[in-house]
Protein backbone atom coordinates (compact mmCIF):
# COMPACT_ATOMS: atom_id res chain seq x y z
CA UNK A 1 0.00 0.00 0.00
CA UNK A 2 1.44 3.64 -1.34
CA UNK A 3 1.87 5.93 1.70
CA UNK A 4 3.08 9.46 2.26
CA UNK A 5 7.12 9.78 2.61
CA UNK A 6 8.46 12.22 5.12
CA UNK A 7 11.26 13.86 3.40
CA UNK A 8 14.53 16.08 5.12
CA UNK A 9 16.33 18.38 2.13
CA UNK A 10 19.18 15.42 2.72
CA UNK A 11 16.65 13.05 1.12
CA UNK A 12 15.76 15.52 -1.69
CA UNK A 13 18.64 14.20 -4.49
CA UNK A 14 16.83 10.54 -3.73
CA UNK A 15 13.56 11.02 -3.32
CA UNK A 16 12.57 13.53 -5.76
CA UNK A 17 15.47 14.23 -8.59
CA UNK A 18 16.39 10.75 -8.57
CA UNK A 19 12.49 9.52 -9.03
CA UNK A 20 11.29 7.83 -12.01
CA UNK A 21 7.36 8.57 -11.29
CA UNK A 22 5.90 12.43 -10.94
CA UNK A 23 6.16 13.60 -7.00
CA UNK A 24 4.05 15.77 -4.91
CA UNK A 25 5.86 17.49 -2.10
CA UNK A 26 3.86 19.18 0.39
CA UNK A 27 5.23 21.89 2.16
CA UNK A 28 4.17 22.13 5.83
CA UNK A 29 4.11 22.70 9.10
CA UNK A 30 2.36 21.81 12.20
CA UNK A 31 1.07 25.57 13.55
CA UNK A 32 -0.78 25.59 10.24
CA UNK A 33 -4.50 25.24 11.08
CA UNK A 34 -4.69 24.67 6.92
CA UNK A 35 -2.43 21.74 7.09
CA UNK A 36 -4.34 20.29 9.66
CA UNK A 37 -7.28 20.55 7.39
CA UNK A 38 -5.55 19.27 4.51
CA UNK A 39 -3.90 16.21 6.15
CA UNK A 40 -6.54 13.85 6.36
CA UNK A 41 -7.41 14.69 2.57
CA UNK A 42 -3.91 14.29 1.39
CA UNK A 43 -3.45 11.07 3.37
CA UNK A 44 -6.34 10.04 1.42
CA UNK A 45 -4.37 10.10 -1.49
CA UNK A 46 -2.02 7.28 -2.11
CA UNK A 47 -4.69 5.33 -1.66
CA UNK A 48 -6.08 7.01 -4.53
CA UNK A 49 -3.36 7.70 -6.94
CA UNK A 50 -0.76 6.59 -5.12
CA UNK A 51 0.08 4.37 -7.73
CA UNK A 52 0.71 7.33 -10.44
CA UNK A 53 2.52 9.71 -7.99
CA UNK A 54 5.08 9.37 -5.34
CA UNK A 55 3.49 11.38 -1.93
CA UNK A 56 6.06 13.03 0.57
CA UNK A 57 5.71 16.25 2.57
CA UNK A 58 8.79 17.94 4.10
CA UNK A 59 7.94 20.16 7.57
CA UNK A 60 9.18 23.73 7.19
CA UNK A 61 9.70 23.79 11.44
CA UNK A 62 11.68 20.62 11.21
CA UNK A 63 15.02 22.47 10.37
CA UNK A 64 16.19 25.83 9.54
CA UNK A 65 17.43 23.45 6.36
CA UNK A 66 14.00 22.51 5.15
CA UNK A 67 12.86 26.48 5.53
CA UNK A 68 15.35 27.61 3.31
CA UNK A 69 14.73 24.80 0.77
CA UNK A 70 11.05 25.83 0.98
CA UNK A 71 11.60 29.49 0.26
CA UNK A 72 14.40 28.07 -2.38
CA UNK A 73 11.74 26.38 -4.35
CA UNK A 74 9.25 29.41 -3.93
CA UNK A 75 6.80 28.73 -1.45
CA UNK A 76 5.46 31.30 0.68
CA UNK A 77 2.43 29.82 2.17
CA UNK A 78 1.22 26.62 3.97
CA UNK A 79 0.35 24.21 2.81
CA UNK A 80 1.94 24.37 -0.61
CA UNK A 81 2.04 21.17 -2.69
CA UNK A 82 4.54 21.15 -5.29
CA UNK A 83 4.64 18.52 -8.47
CA UNK A 84 7.65 17.40 -9.61
CA UNK A 85 8.74 15.47 -12.95
CA UNK A 86 11.95 14.58 -13.67
CA UNK A 87 12.92 16.85 -10.63
CA UNK A 88 12.00 19.71 -12.24
CA UNK A 89 8.27 21.76 -10.94
CA UNK A 90 5.58 21.33 -13.00
CA UNK A 91 2.77 22.87 -11.07
CA UNK A 92 1.91 24.21 -7.60
CA UNK A 93 -1.44 23.69 -5.31
CA UNK A 94 -1.54 26.32 -2.79
CA UNK A 95 -4.22 25.94 0.11
CA UNK A 96 -7.18 23.59 0.92
CA UNK A 97 -8.86 21.52 -1.87
CA UNK A 98 -11.29 19.24 -1.57
CA UNK A 99 -10.26 15.09 -1.84
CA UNK A 100 -11.96 14.95 -5.40
CA UNK A 101 -10.33 18.39 -6.14
CA UNK A 102 -6.58 17.32 -5.35
CA UNK A 103 -7.18 14.42 -7.23
CA UNK A 104 -8.07 15.85 -10.30
CA UNK A 105 -5.36 19.18 -9.79
CA UNK A 106 -2.85 16.78 -9.20
CA UNK A 107 -3.37 14.43 -12.11
CA UNK A 108 -4.17 17.18 -14.38
CA UNK A 109 -0.75 18.88 -13.84
CA UNK A 110 1.29 15.38 -14.70
CA UNK A 111 -1.03 15.03 -17.88
CA UNK A 112 -0.55 18.89 -19.14
CA UNK A 113 3.74 18.62 -18.50
CA UNK A 114 5.68 17.73 -21.29
CA UNK A 115 8.03 16.28 -18.63
CA UNK A 116 5.27 14.04 -17.56
CA UNK A 117 4.26 11.18 -19.91
CA UNK A 118 3.48 9.02 -16.66
CA UNK A 119 -0.38 9.53 -16.60
CA UNK A 120 -1.60 5.64 -16.45
CA UNK A 121 -0.63 3.64 -13.75
CA UNK A 122 2.59 2.23 -13.17
CA UNK A 123 4.84 1.21 -10.10
CA UNK A 124 8.25 2.84 -9.79
CA UNK A 125 11.03 0.32 -10.44
CA UNK B 1 -35.30 17.51 6.57
CA UNK B 2 -33.73 17.79 9.71
CA UNK B 3 -34.52 19.55 12.73
CA UNK B 4 -32.24 21.09 15.05
CA UNK B 5 -33.31 23.41 18.32
CA UNK B 6 -30.50 25.29 17.87
CA UNK B 7 -28.41 25.75 14.43
CA UNK B 8 -25.08 27.61 14.89
CA UNK B 9 -22.90 28.83 12.01
CA UNK B 10 -19.57 29.91 12.50
CA UNK B 11 -17.14 27.68 14.12
CA UNK B 12 -14.70 30.63 16.03
CA UNK B 13 -14.93 31.22 19.88
CA UNK B 14 -18.18 32.55 19.59
CA UNK B 15 -19.95 29.65 17.83
CA UNK B 16 -18.35 26.95 19.73
CA UNK B 17 -19.07 28.09 22.88
CA UNK B 18 -22.61 28.53 21.96
CA UNK B 19 -22.73 25.18 20.89
CA UNK B 20 -21.60 24.45 24.40
CA UNK B 21 -24.00 26.19 26.10
CA UNK B 22 -26.69 24.88 23.95
CA UNK B 23 -25.84 21.41 23.47
CA UNK B 24 -25.49 21.17 27.33
CA UNK B 25 -28.62 22.31 27.72
CA UNK B 26 -30.01 19.45 25.68
CA UNK B 27 -30.76 21.31 22.65
CA UNK B 28 -30.75 19.57 19.51
CA UNK B 29 -27.29 21.89 18.45
CA UNK B 30 -25.83 21.53 14.79
CA UNK B 31 -22.62 23.38 14.49
CA UNK B 32 -21.84 24.38 10.95
CA UNK B 33 -18.25 25.74 11.32
CA UNK B 34 -16.97 25.09 7.59
CA UNK B 35 -14.08 23.38 6.67
CA UNK B 36 -11.09 25.40 9.29
CA UNK B 37 -12.97 25.95 12.31
CA UNK B 38 -11.04 28.55 14.58
CA UNK B 39 -11.81 31.97 13.16
CA UNK B 40 -9.56 34.80 13.43
CA UNK B 41 -7.82 33.01 16.75
CA UNK B 42 -6.86 29.75 14.61
CA UNK B 43 -4.67 32.39 12.77
CA UNK B 44 -2.93 33.77 16.43
CA UNK B 45 0.59 32.44 17.09
CA UNK B 46 0.25 33.13 21.23
CA UNK B 47 -2.48 33.64 22.63
CA UNK B 48 -2.00 35.22 25.92
CA UNK B 49 -5.07 37.14 27.45
CA UNK B 50 -7.30 33.77 27.57
CA UNK B 51 -8.37 34.09 31.37
CA UNK B 52 -6.96 30.86 32.86
CA UNK B 53 -4.93 30.19 30.52
CA UNK B 54 -1.35 31.58 31.01
CA UNK B 55 0.65 28.56 30.22
CA UNK B 56 2.08 29.24 26.44
CA UNK B 57 -0.96 28.05 24.17
CA UNK B 58 -1.20 28.15 20.42
CA UNK B 59 -3.96 29.90 18.54
CA UNK B 60 -5.00 26.44 17.01
CA UNK B 61 -4.52 24.61 20.42
CA UNK B 62 -6.82 26.81 22.00
CA UNK B 63 -9.45 25.59 19.09
CA UNK B 64 -8.72 22.53 19.49
CA UNK B 65 -10.24 22.76 23.08
CA UNK B 66 -13.21 24.32 22.24
CA UNK B 67 -14.04 22.53 19.67
CA UNK B 68 -13.34 19.07 22.05
CA UNK B 69 -15.43 21.13 24.74
CA UNK B 70 -18.13 22.68 22.12
CA UNK B 71 -18.81 18.69 20.73
CA UNK B 72 -18.45 16.81 24.56
CA UNK B 73 -22.24 16.98 25.17
CA UNK B 74 -23.57 16.05 21.82
CA UNK B 75 -23.39 19.07 19.29
CA UNK B 76 -23.24 18.01 15.88
CA UNK B 77 -20.19 19.57 14.11
CA UNK B 78 -20.53 19.96 10.74
CA UNK B 79 -17.38 21.01 8.40
CA UNK B 80 -19.51 21.71 5.31
CA UNK B 81 -20.58 25.93 4.30
CA UNK B 82 -23.76 27.11 5.13
CA UNK B 83 -24.37 28.53 1.46
CA UNK B 84 -27.96 29.78 1.29
CA UNK B 85 -30.25 30.32 4.86
CA UNK B 86 -33.98 31.31 4.60
CA UNK B 87 -35.44 33.13 7.30
CA UNK B 88 -38.95 33.92 5.34
CA UNK B 89 -40.35 30.71 7.43
CA UNK B 90 -39.97 28.93 10.45
CA UNK B 91 -38.68 26.64 10.86
CA UNK B 92 -35.58 28.39 9.63
CA UNK B 93 -33.94 27.17 6.86
CA UNK B 94 -29.78 26.55 5.89
CA UNK B 95 -28.64 24.96 2.97
CA UNK B 96 -25.45 22.97 3.63
CA UNK B 97 -24.20 21.26 0.55
CA UNK B 98 -26.82 19.78 -1.05
CA UNK B 99 -29.25 19.04 2.44
CA UNK B 100 -31.49 21.24 3.31
CA UNK B 101 -31.84 21.46 7.35
CA UNK B 102 -34.29 22.82 9.77
CA UNK B 103 -33.83 25.09 12.49
CA UNK B 104 -35.69 26.24 15.62
CA UNK B 105 -33.11 28.78 16.17
CA UNK B 106 -30.66 30.08 14.66
CA UNK B 107 -27.01 31.72 16.22
CA UNK B 108 -25.10 33.49 13.44
CA UNK B 109 -20.86 33.82 14.51
CA UNK B 110 -19.98 33.93 11.05
CA UNK B 111 -16.54 36.30 12.42
CA UNK B 112 -15.51 38.64 9.99
CA UNK B 113 -12.76 38.41 6.73
CA UNK B 114 -10.19 40.42 6.59
CA UNK B 115 -10.13 43.34 4.44
CA UNK B 116 -8.18 43.60 1.10
CA UNK B 117 -6.47 46.41 0.23
CA UNK B 118 -8.32 46.62 -3.08
CA UNK B 119 -5.55 46.01 -5.75
CA UNK B 120 -5.53 43.47 -8.49
CA UNK B 121 -2.28 42.38 -7.86
CA UNK B 122 -3.51 41.06 -4.02
CA UNK B 123 -5.37 38.75 -5.47
CA UNK B 124 -2.83 37.35 -7.89
CA UNK B 125 -0.16 36.94 -5.74
CA UNK B 126 -2.12 36.09 -2.52
CA UNK B 127 0.33 32.75 -1.39
CA UNK B 128 3.07 33.86 -3.74
CA UNK B 129 3.92 36.69 -1.40
CA UNK B 130 0.50 38.31 0.07
CA UNK B 131 -0.44 36.76 3.21
CA UNK B 132 -2.82 37.49 6.15
CA UNK B 133 -1.30 35.18 8.48
CA UNK B 134 1.97 35.36 10.33
CA UNK B 135 1.14 32.24 12.39
CA UNK B 136 0.71 30.73 9.29
CA UNK B 137 3.39 31.93 6.87
CA UNK B 138 5.98 33.42 8.59
CA UNK B 139 8.71 30.68 8.25
CA UNK B 140 8.63 31.36 4.64
CA UNK B 141 9.93 34.76 5.20
CA UNK B 142 13.38 33.84 6.91
CA UNK B 143 16.04 36.35 6.07
CA UNK B 144 13.73 37.89 3.70
CA UNK B 145 11.91 41.83 3.94
CA UNK B 146 8.07 41.70 4.87
CA UNK B 147 5.81 44.83 4.52
CA UNK B 148 3.17 44.70 6.90
CA UNK B 149 0.49 46.91 5.79
CA UNK B 150 -1.77 48.40 9.28
CA UNK B 151 -1.42 50.21 12.34
CA UNK B 152 -3.50 48.07 14.73
CA UNK B 153 -3.31 45.43 17.22
CA UNK B 154 -3.23 42.87 14.38
CA UNK B 155 -0.64 44.30 12.36
CA UNK B 156 1.72 45.05 15.38
CA UNK B 157 1.33 41.56 16.42
CA UNK B 158 1.64 40.22 12.94
CA UNK B 159 4.60 42.12 12.56
CA UNK B 160 6.04 40.49 16.22
CA UNK B 161 5.78 37.20 15.14
CA UNK B 162 7.32 37.77 11.49
CA UNK B 163 10.38 39.64 12.99
CA UNK B 164 11.06 35.71 15.01
CA UNK B 165 12.19 34.81 11.04
CA UNK B 166 12.16 38.00 9.06
CA UNK B 167 14.93 39.85 8.35
CA UNK B 168 13.03 43.00 8.42
CA UNK B 169 9.58 44.06 8.97
CA UNK B 170 8.26 47.04 7.46
CA UNK B 171 4.66 48.54 8.99
CA UNK B 172 3.53 50.84 6.62
CA UNK B 173 0.61 52.83 7.89
CA UNK B 174 -1.55 55.20 6.80
CA UNK B 175 -1.91 57.38 9.91
CA UNK B 176 0.64 59.36 11.75
CA UNK B 177 1.15 56.95 14.78
CA UNK B 178 -0.26 53.18 15.09
CA UNK B 179 -3.23 52.82 16.36
CA UNK B 180 -2.53 49.75 18.31
CA UNK B 181 -2.37 48.65 22.21
CA UNK B 182 0.51 50.35 24.18
CA UNK B 183 1.78 47.05 25.11
CA UNK B 184 2.32 46.11 21.23
CA UNK B 185 3.04 49.17 20.37
CA UNK B 186 6.08 49.19 22.77
CA UNK B 187 7.46 45.57 21.59
CA UNK B 188 7.39 46.60 18.13
CA UNK B 189 9.04 49.70 18.96
CA UNK B 190 11.87 48.11 20.95
CA UNK B 191 12.21 45.38 17.94
CA UNK B 192 15.27 45.82 15.77
CA UNK B 193 13.87 44.45 13.20
CA UNK B 194 10.50 46.06 13.14
CA UNK B 195 10.30 49.49 11.58
CA UNK B 196 7.44 52.08 10.80
CA UNK B 197 6.90 54.11 7.79
CA UNK B 198 3.95 56.82 8.73
CA UNK B 199 1.42 58.86 6.25
CA UNK B 200 2.09 55.98 3.42
CA UNK B 201 -0.42 54.44 1.89
CA UNK B 202 0.60 51.07 -0.49
CA UNK B 203 -0.86 51.49 -4.04
CA UNK B 204 0.31 48.79 -5.88
CA UNK B 205 2.02 45.51 -5.43
CA UNK B 206 4.31 44.32 -8.17
CA UNK B 207 5.61 41.16 -9.22
CA UNK B 208 5.38 38.35 -12.10
CA UNK B 209 5.42 35.67 -10.13
CA UNK B 210 5.78 36.12 -6.40
CA UNK B 211 6.01 39.62 -4.51
CA UNK B 212 8.98 41.56 -5.50
CA UNK B 213 8.16 45.02 -4.68
CA UNK B 214 5.46 47.65 -3.75
CA UNK B 215 4.70 50.80 -4.51
CA UNK B 216 4.10 53.60 -1.45
CA UNK B 217 2.36 56.98 -1.43
CA UNK B 218 2.76 59.49 0.56
CA UNK B 219 -0.17 60.48 2.08
CA UNK B 220 0.66 64.31 2.19
CA UNK B 221 2.24 64.87 -1.10
CA UNK B 222 1.52 61.94 -3.63
CA UNK B 223 5.17 61.13 -3.91
CA UNK B 224 5.28 57.95 -4.66
CA UNK B 225 8.14 55.07 -4.24
CA UNK B 226 9.06 51.51 -5.12
CA UNK B 227 10.28 50.04 -2.39
CA UNK B 228 11.72 46.39 -2.57
CA UNK B 229 10.29 43.42 -0.88
CA UNK B 230 9.63 39.80 -0.19
CA UNK B 231 6.26 39.47 1.26
CA UNK B 232 3.15 41.78 2.17
CA UNK B 233 1.53 41.23 4.94
CA UNK B 234 -2.41 42.77 4.88
CA UNK B 235 -3.43 43.77 8.64
CA UNK B 236 -6.04 46.41 7.73
CA UNK B 237 -8.81 45.26 9.44
CA UNK B 238 -12.07 42.98 8.79
CA UNK B 239 -15.35 43.07 6.84
CA UNK B 240 -18.19 41.52 8.53
CA UNK B 241 -18.94 37.48 7.20
CA UNK B 242 -22.58 38.56 6.15
CA UNK B 243 -22.98 37.60 2.49
CA UNK B 244 -25.60 35.19 2.82
CA UNK B 245 -27.45 36.94 5.25
CA UNK B 246 -28.77 39.56 2.67
CA UNK B 247 -31.90 40.19 2.03
CA UNK B 248 -32.37 37.79 5.43
CA UNK B 249 -31.58 39.55 8.13
CA UNK B 250 -31.31 43.63 8.24
CA UNK B 251 -28.00 44.80 7.62
CA UNK B 252 -26.48 48.13 8.11
CA UNK B 253 -24.52 50.17 4.87
CA UNK B 254 -21.21 48.41 6.24
CA UNK B 255 -23.19 45.11 6.35
CA UNK B 256 -23.26 44.35 9.98
CA UNK B 257 -25.94 42.87 11.06
CA UNK B 258 -28.18 45.50 13.11
CA UNK B 259 -29.22 44.02 16.25
CA UNK B 260 -30.35 44.76 20.26
CA UNK B 261 -27.32 42.77 22.40
CA UNK B 262 -27.37 39.46 20.72
CA UNK B 263 -30.86 39.80 19.36
CA UNK B 264 -31.94 40.09 16.06
CA UNK B 265 -34.92 41.67 14.50
CA UNK B 266 -36.09 37.92 13.54
CA UNK B 267 -37.42 36.53 16.33
CA UNK B 268 -35.14 33.34 17.41
CA UNK B 269 -31.85 34.37 15.43
CA UNK B 270 -29.41 35.54 17.45
CA UNK B 271 -25.94 37.15 16.43
CA UNK B 272 -22.29 36.07 18.55
CA UNK B 273 -18.66 37.27 18.20
CA UNK B 274 -16.81 39.76 15.97
CA UNK B 275 -19.23 39.54 13.61
CA UNK B 276 -21.50 42.26 16.62
CA UNK B 277 -18.79 43.40 18.15
CA UNK B 278 -17.02 46.48 16.13
CA UNK B 279 -14.75 47.73 19.57
CA UNK B 280 -13.51 44.84 21.64
CA UNK B 281 -12.93 42.11 19.07
CA UNK B 282 -11.15 39.71 22.17
CA UNK B 283 -11.42 35.63 22.65
CA UNK B 284 -13.00 36.61 25.79
CA UNK B 285 -15.56 39.11 24.58
CA UNK B 286 -16.16 36.19 21.55
CA UNK B 287 -16.70 33.55 23.79
CA UNK B 288 -18.96 35.94 26.08
CA UNK B 289 -21.18 36.73 23.28
CA UNK B 290 -21.16 33.16 22.52
CA UNK B 291 -22.47 32.50 26.04
CA UNK B 292 -25.54 35.14 25.91
CA UNK B 293 -26.70 34.12 22.51
CA UNK B 294 -26.88 30.21 23.54
CA UNK B 295 -28.41 31.44 27.04
CA UNK B 296 -31.11 33.62 25.06
CA UNK B 297 -31.79 30.99 22.32
CA UNK B 298 -32.78 28.62 25.25
CA UNK B 299 -35.12 31.38 26.72
CA UNK B 300 -36.57 31.84 23.37
CA UNK B 301 -37.58 27.93 22.80
CA UNK B 302 -38.44 27.78 26.31
CA UNK B 303 -41.24 30.53 25.89
CA UNK B 304 -42.20 29.90 22.20
CA UNK B 305 -41.58 26.21 21.28
CA UNK B 306 -42.56 25.98 18.29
Amino acid sequence: MPEIKDIQVADWETEITGSKIPVVVEFWHQKCVACKEMKPIYEALPGRIGDRVKLTRMNILDSKENRRHAIKQGVRSTPTFLVYCDGRPIGAIIGIRTLNEMDAEVLALIGMSDNCLLATPLEEE
Amino acid sequence: MSLYDVVVIGGGPAGLTAALYTSRARLKTKLITGPTPGGQIALTYNVNNYPGLHEPTTGPELVERLITHATKFGAELDRREATVVDFSLKPYKVQLGSELIAAKTVIVATGSLNRKLGLEAEDQLMGKGVFVCATCDAALYEDLRVVVVGGGDSALQEALDLSKFAEEVVIVHRGDDVTGCQCLKTQAQENPKIRFIFNTVVTDIIGEEYVEAVKLMKTPDGVVETFQTDGVLVAIGWDPNTGIFKGQLELDADGNIVSDGVKTGKPGIFVAGDLNDRVYRQVVTACASGCMAAIEAERYLTQKPD
